[in-house]
């Protein structure tokens, strides 16, 4: 791992020195490590999505004795859009959900939902704990899980929930924190 | 008592999916409005190559909305 070499891993889910920007950056301040959900856990959505495409295609059956052809094509054009919204916000949800290790700090990025964002911070000298989760039967096979970062006094704790190798990111954080926060890379 | 009946059931299922339409068209419209803000002040939160891709994306979307709410007024 030389200090400027860049990739990414299991679909942008985890990316080691990646050239990614955010709101706050300080000037001397460069991203690490950006973690995103595993792939695997989102597979959920994406299937239910097939799902909602089939039941509409299938209701085509349906609609044909009451509905005039324009009328069809409406529907399937409406239920069309209405899976690719579905699948586009789950997408999103997974894509901004970030966790983010800099040289000085440690950034979680949640959105929830349309309306609702939340940022916690935790600078590097005062994380105290870290914490690895990995239980189950897919966790294990895929190696994904939690991260539990602990802050010092008033300092607010950071989750990072079903991150791709959480093991590797622990190590990461740890190195950091022995090397003097800058000199992981 | 025959006179009274105004509507056929054709009829009453026709007015009631126009009403549908309308009414789902225009909601999909607002979520892709809020996806579109949303996207944008999420792309100023975590800045990246993929930005400009993603709020394509979102406003390819907007206007997918806006066509079905046009469409709906002529069923």
């Amino acid at each position: 791992m030389g200090k400027n070499k860049s990739y990414h891993q299991l679909l942008h889910s985890f990316c080691l020195n990646p050239s990614l920007k955010f709101d706050g950056q300080e000037t001397d301040e460069f991203p690490i490590l950006v973690v995103r959900a595993h792939p695997i856990t989102q597979i959920s959505w994406i299937i239910k999505g097939f799902f909602l495409l089939f039941f509409i295609f299938g209701l085509n059956i349906f609609l044909s004795y009451y509905l005039k052809l324009y009328q069809i094509i409406f529907v399937n054009f409406f239920g069309l859009c209405f899976v690719f919204g579905y699948w586009y916000f789950n997408f999103l949800q997974w894509f901004f959900n970030v966790g983010i290790i800099t040289n000085k700090r440690i950034l979680d990025v949640d959105f929830y939902g349309l309306m609702y964002k939340e940022t916690t911070i935790a600078i590097l000298s005062k994380v105290e704990d870290i914490t690895t989760k990995s239980s189950g039967f897919f966790p294990s096979f895929f190696n994904y899980g939690n991260v539990f970062i602990q802050t010092a006094g008033a300092e607010v704790n950071i989750e990072f929930i079903n991150i791709p190798k959480p093991q590797e990111v622990a190590k990461v954080i740890n190195q950091l924190l022995k090397d003097g926060k800058s000199s992981y890379f | 008592m025959e006179n009274l009946v105004i509507f056929n059931n054709r009829e009453i299922i026709l007015i009631f999916f126009k009403a549908f339409s309308l009414i789902f068209s225009f909601l999909y419209f607002i979520f892709s409005l809020i996806t579109f803000q949303q996207t944008k002040a999420m792309t100023k939160i975590v800045k990246l190559k993929e930005s400009e891709i993603l709020i394509f994306l979102s406003f390819i979307q907007l206007i997918l909305s806006i066509i079905l709410f046009t469409a709906a007024f002529f069923l």
